[in-house]
């Protein structure tokens, strides 16, 4: 891990195309500015993180848990309540 | 081509249904082909299913299926990424997690999947719009968005929710 101590204004490199400028400093947060590639994602660590967590857990859900929603989601009446929206696209469905 | 799917048995699907993920998702970054697995028993409920990883698949609703109400702004960065030149080229999912145990089920609606299904690419990306979360509770939601909105109108409206950064009026 690399510790850097950077003045507003001030740049630092990551790789040959990546640049973070402190941009602002204001009491106790700091503005950052970033240049990257289009395909280089760039993310708030808690947001990226929170939607990983998100996706282990979704990736785990079970039959039990799947059935009981299925049952309820039946006796709430939504089956044949389909937006339009959602059957646009679906051209597999029949 | 077949996939092999531990939650949905052998699919037979045309290669054409598979779709590339250039980034993966969060926390499955290196999973890069995915199919879309629908069928009418199970409307409007979908699956992700990963090509190459039998047990890894992902639950899928709509957005508007239970939030009518839902906005979307997706960066341009993203758009130009997925190849996206209009907002009703893209088919647009929610990935729902369900609690062990439970008949919760969440939503996540800061997050969504985008994919286009002319060029085959997908993505999760992040919802612009403030105040979304990665964990919705799917029947709350659809009583809320059900108490308040007004009936949708088939297609326009989900055109006018999907807007890149550019042209969006904020």
């Amino acid at each position: 891990m690399l510790v850097l101590s950077r003045k507003k204004n001030e740049t630092i490199m990551i790789g040959d195309d990546i640049e973070i400028t402190v941009v602002d400093i204001q009491g106790d947060q700091v503005r950052l500015g970033i240049r990257a590639p289009k395909d280089v994602a760039v993310h708030r660590q808690e947001i990226y993180r929170a939607i990983e967590k998100a996706n282990r857990q979704a990736a785990q859900a079970d039959e039990d848990g799947l059935e009981a929603f299925r049952r309820i989601w039946e006796t709430a009446g939504v089956n044949g309540k389909v937006h339009e929206e959602s059957k646009r696209g679906d051209g597999d469905e029949n | 081509m077949q996939i092999m799917s531990e939650r949905l048995g052998t699919l037979d699907i045309p290669d054409d249904a598979l779709i590339s993920f250039p980034h993966g998702i969060p926390a499955f970054e290196t999973v890069r082909q995915f199919t879309v697995v629908r069928n009418e028993r199970t409307a409007p409920f979908a699956w992700l299913q990963a090509a190459d990883r039998p047990e890894l698949s992902f639950l899928l609703l709509k957005p508007w299926d239970f939030c009518g109400d839902y906005d979307l702004d997706i960066s341009d960065g993203d758009c130009r990424e997925l190849g996206l030149t209009a907002p009703e080229e893209a088919d647009i999912y929610a990935i729902l997690a369900v609690r062990t145990g439970s008949a919760e089920m969440t939503a996540n609606l800061l997050a969504p999947l985008v994919i286009n299904p002319r060029l085959r690419r997908g993505m999760q990306v992040i919802n612009n719009i403030k105040g979304y979360t990665t964990r919705h509770n799917v029947m709350t939601e659809m009583r809320r968005s059900q108490a308040t909105a007004q009936p949708p109108l088939p297609g326009r409206q989900q055109a006018q929710q999907v807007r890149p950064a550019a042209t969006a009026a904020r």
